[in-house]
C-alpha cells in the first residue's frame, strides 16, 4: 500500500464540479483582484471565526508583516514566539523591522504562560503564541489577561488552527489579532498561497485595508505608503466554497487522530489535549526516541511522513545571533517527533495500515 | 457600452485552455514554485532575451526586492519620475531610500535631460518608469549611470514587450521589475510579478527571499537567511504561460488601436496625444492610451453621456500630497500638469475601429462646441 503524507487530489475529486463552477464564474466577471467575491469571503469567514472583521492577504507570511507595521513596531520592539514553528513566524517579525524573541514550548508542543512571562522585558510590545499542529494554545486566556495587565499585543498565530476552538472560542478570535494561512496544505486550503487576518477592531482593520492595497482608499488615493498584499478573488471564491466543508473535514481530522490515539502503541507519546479544547489536528504528531529509524521504516512500506520541524528556528542559519540561546523541550521535541498522515480523505484502511505498520516497528524494536 | 477594459473578453476566449490547466495542476497538487512556475521563467527569458526571470507575487514586490539587493543606507537617494502608480514611491521608502524627483517631459516619462543636476554623493540609483508602455531614454540613463557609477532599476510594469531597437524594455538595467495584475498587457486572473536580469548573484538571491530565504536543493532544503513569501502562483504561471502565446497578436492590436487614435484626432489643436511624437522608433506596446486636454471635464463629460468609459487621475500629483511629503518645495510642473489634464481613452486590443471612431468623434466635438 502507498500512502502520500498530502492528497489533495482526493479532496478535488470531491468537489471538482462546484470548482469548476466557481472558476467560470469569477472568470467571467473580468474583476480579479478586490472584487465582490473577495469581499464575500471576508464577511463569510468572519461570520464563521465570530469576529468583527477579516481581511484576505496574500499570505500568512503578508498578513503578519502588515499587522506588525499596523503597529508601528520599531527594531528596539520585542516580540515572543515558540522557536518551535514555521519559520516564517519569526521572518515576518524581522522583515517587519522588529526584533524576535524565541520561548521554549511545554508538552502540548506551545508556548506556555511560564515560558512567556520569564521572557517578558519592558521591550516586550507583542506575543504571539502559535496554534501548532492545530491544536490552540492551552494558556491562551491566560496569556490574555497578562497581556492585557502588561499592555502587551496578544497576536495569535492560527495558520494551522482554522477551525480550531478552546473553551467554545474559536483560535483567532480571542487576542487582539489573528492571523491564518490558506496554503494548500492547510485545512483551509485554497491553490495557492493566500492568509486572513482577523480582529474586533476597527482600527487595526482600516489600517490593514490600506496596508494591503498601497495605502489607497479609492483608486487613486493614497492615505499612507502601504504594500501590495492582495488574496485574489478567485481563490477567496475557492476557499468560500471550501469553508462550507470545513466543519465536517475537521470532525474527520478528529476522528482519525483519536483512532491513532486508541490504536497506536502505548509506548509512543501522543498529543495531550486539553479537555476544553477542540483541536483540528492540522497535524498529528507522535514521539518516539527511534523517530529517524521509524521514519526509515514507514517510507519502506508506502507510508510517507514528515517533521514539523527538524530544526528549530534558533538553530537556523538566518537567527545566527540566537544560535546560543537553549531551548530545552524544543531541542528536544526535534529529534524525537513524526507527523503522520492525517487528512479527511484518508481511508479506514490506510489509517489501519499506518497503525499497524508503527505498532509492529514497535514490538520489534522494544528491546533496543 | 464601450468598456474601458475587455478583458473578460480576453479571457473567455481562452477560458476553457486557462480551465484545464487549473484542473492539471490541482489534480496534480502543483500549487507552490512547481514546474509551471520555472517553465514561465524560462518562457520569459527567451521573450525578453535575457539570462533569469524570478515570479514573485507582486509588481511592488518585484520592485521591493530588487531595491533590496542595492545595499542602501539611510540617506541614499534614488532618482525616479513623480508621475507613476504609487508603489514605486513606496517600494524605495519602505527600503529606507530617499526618492528624488525629476520632472517628466514629452512623452510622460522621466525628462532624462534633468536627472543630471539631481546626481548627489548619495544618490545610488536610477528608477526609471516606462509609463504607458513607452520605454524612458534608456541611451541617456545608461551613459549617466555609467559615468556617476549607479544601478538602474526598471519599472516595467506598464511596458511588457515595448522595444527600443529590438531590445526590450527590463533588460537594460541592473534589473528590471515587472507585474502580471489584470490590468497589465500580460496579465494573469490575480496579482503576480516578476524580476529579470542578467546578473546571476541578484536572481539567486532574489529567488531565495521570495521563498522565506529558503534554498530548495533535491533532497533537502537550506534558509540561508531571513526572507519573504513572495511566490507567484504556480496556477497564475500557468495561465500567464498560455497567454504569452497570444501577447505578439494582443500588443499588435494596441499598437493598431493607438494609430488609429492617432489618425483621427492628430489634426485636433486642444488636445495632446501619447507619443505623437517617435523620432527614436521606439517599439510602445500601448499599456494605456492618454490624452490632455485643458477642456478635460467637457470631454469626459460628453464620453459619459455616450456610453463610453474612460479613467482619470482623481488626485494631484503624489509630490503635492502634504500627509505622503512634508516638503512643501517639490514642484513638477509637467507632471502636476498631467493630473490636472489627463484622459485614459480605451485602447484594449478587443476594441473595434468603430468604436474608436466613435470615441474621437465625440471627443472633437465636445471640444468644438
Amino acid at each position: 500500500m502507498k500512502i502520500n503524507f498530502v492528497n489533495l487530489k482526493r479532496e478535488f475529486n470531491l468537489l471538482e464540479q462546484k470548482l469548476i463552477k466557481d472558476f467560470l464564474e469569477v472568470g467571467n466577471t473580468g474583476q480579479y483582484v478586490n472584487g465582490k467575491n473577495l469581499y464575500e469571503f471576508e464577511r463569510k469567514i468572519a461570520k464563521f471565526l465570530g469576529v468583527k472583521y477579516c481581511i484576505g492577504v496574500s499570505s500568512w507570511t503578508d498578513g503578519a508583516i502588515l499587522i506588525f507595521k499596523a503597529f508601528s513596531l520599531k527594531k528596539s520592539d520585542e516580540v515572543i514566539t515558540p522557536s518551535n514553528s514555521f519559520l516564517a513566524s519569526c521572518g515576518a517579525i524581522v522583515a517587519a523591522g522588529a526584533t524576535p524573541v524565541l520561548a521554549d514550548v511545554d508538552e502540548t508542543y506551545n508556548l506556555s504562560y511560564e515560558n512567556a512571562i520569564n521572557l517578558i522585558s519592558n521591550k516586550t510590545k507583542v506575543i504571539m503564541p502559535v496554534h501548532l499542529y492545530g491544536t490552540p494554545c492551552e494558556d491562551i486566556f491566560k496569556l490574555k489577561s497578562l497581556c492585557r495587565k502588561r499592555k502587551i499585543i496578544l497576536i495569535e498565530d492560527a495558520a494551522q488552527s482554522i477551525g480550531a476552538r478552546i473553551k467554545r472560542k474559536m483560535t483567532g478570535a480571542i487576542g487582539d489579532v489573528g492571523i491564518f494561512s490558506l496554503h494548500p496544505l492547510k485545512n483551509l486550503g485554497i491553490y495557492g498561497d493566500g492568509g486572513i487576518v482577523s480582529t474586533n477592531n476597527k482600527n487595526v482593520y482600516e489600517k490593514l485595508l490600506l496596508l494591503r492595497n498601497h495605502g489607497l482608499k479609492n483608486r487613486d488615493t493614497a492615505t499612507c505608503w502601504g504594500y501590495n498584499a492582495r488574496l485574489s478573488d478567485l481563490n477567496a471564491k475557492f476557499a468560500s466554497t471550501k469553508l462550507n466543508y470545513l466543519n465536517n473535514w475537521n470532525k474527520k481530522h478528529r476522528n482519525i487522530a483519536k483512532y491513532y490515539n486508541d490504536n497506536l502503541d502505548q509506548s509512543i507519546i501522543k498529543p495531550k489535549i486539553n479537555p476544553n479544547s477542540e483541536s483540528v489536528f492540522h497535524n498529528y504528531i507522535i514521539r518516539v526516541k527511534k523517530r529517524d529509524r521509524l521514519k526509515k521504516y514507514l517510507f519502506k512500506n508506502g507510508i510517507e511522513t514528515s517533521i514539523h520541524y527538524p530544526i528549530p528556528i534558533h538553530k537556523q542559519k538566518p537567527f545566527i545571533n540566537m544560535n546560543k540561546i537553549k531551548l530545552k523541550n524544543v531541542e528536544k521535541f526535534s529529534k524525537e517527533i513524526l507527523s503522520l498522515p492525517i487528512y479527511h480523505t484518508l481511508k479506514k484502511k490506510e489509517i489501519n495500515y499506518v497503525v499497524r505498520k508503527i505498532n509492529l516497528f514497535m514490538k520489534k524494536n522494544r528491546n533496543d | 457600452m464601450i468598456r474601458y477594459s475587455n478583458l473578460y473578453l480576453e479571457n473567455k476566449i481562452i477560458l476553457n485552455k486557462i480551465l484545464n490547466q487549473v484542473k492539471k495542476s490541482i489534480k496534480t497538487s502543483k500549487f507552490i514554485l512547481k514546474d509551471d512556475v520555472s517553465i514561465f521563467e524560462k518562457n520569459i527569458c527567451k521573450y525578453l532575451k535575457i539570462k533569469y526571470c524570478v515570479g514573485l507575487n507582486s509588481g511592488t514586490d518585484a520592485l521591493l526586492m530588487s531595491l533590496s539587493q542595492l545595499n542602501l543606507k539611510k540617506g541614499s537617494e534614488i532618482i525616479t519620475t513623480p508621475l507613476t502608480y504609487v508603489a514605486t514611491i513606496s517600494a524605495i521608502l519602505h527600503v529606507g531610500a530617499k526618492p528624488v524627483f525629476v520632472d517628466v517631459g514629452e512623452d510622460f516619462n522621466i525628462d532624462v535631460s534633468q536627472i543630471e543636476k539631481k546626481i548627489t554623493k548619495n544618490t545610488k540609483c536610477i528608477l526609471p518608469v516606462h509609463l504607458f508602455g513607452r520605454c524612458c531614454d534608456m541611451n541617456k540613463i545608461d551613459q549617466l549611470a555609467k559615468k556617476y557609477n549607479l544601478s538602474v532599476i526598471e519599472d516595467s510594469a506598464q511596458s511588457f514587450g515595448s522595444k527600443i531597437k529590438g531590445k526590450f524594455s527590463g533588460t537594460f538595467g541592473d534589473i528590471g521589475c515587472f507585474s502580471l495584475h489584470p490590468m497589465k498587457t500580460l496579465n494573469v486572473l490575480g496579482d503576480g510579478g516578476f524580476i529579470v536580469t542578467n546578473n546571476k548573484k541578484y536572481a539567486n538571491k532574489i529567488r531565495t527571499l521570495r521563498d522565506h530565504g529558503r534554498l530548495k536543493k533535491k533532497d533537502k532544503s537550506l534558509y540561508l537567511h531571513y526572507g519573504f513569501n513572495s511566490r507567484l502562483d504556480n496556477i497564475q504561471a500557468a495561465i500567464a504561460n498560455i497567454k504569452l502565446k497570444n501577447i505578439n497578436y494582443l500588443i499588435k492590436r494596441r499598437i493598431e488601436n493607438a494609430a488609429l487614435y492617432k489618425k483621427f484626432l492628430s489634426k485636433e489643436k486642444k488636445i495632446k496625444i501619447s507619443f505623437l511624437n517617435n523620432k527614436f522608433k521606439y517599439y510602445d506596446s500601448y499599456n494605456s492610451f492618454v490624452i490632455l486636454s485643458k477642456n478635460k471635464k467637457k470631454i469626459i463629460h460628453k464620453l459619459k453621456n455616450n456610453n463610453v468609459e474612460v479613467l482619470q487621475n482623481l488626485t494631484q500629483c503624489i509630490t503635492l500630497e502634504k500627509h505622503l511629503f512634508s516638503d512643501k518645495k517639490i514642484r513638477m510642473k509637467n507632471a502636476e500638469n498631467f493630473y490636472k489634464n489627463s484622459i485614459y481613452l480605451p485602447i484594449n486590443p478587443f476594441l473595434k475601429k468603430k468604436e474608436i471612431k466613435f470615441i474621437c468623434n465625440l471627443i472633437i466635438s465636445s471640444i468644438n462646441e
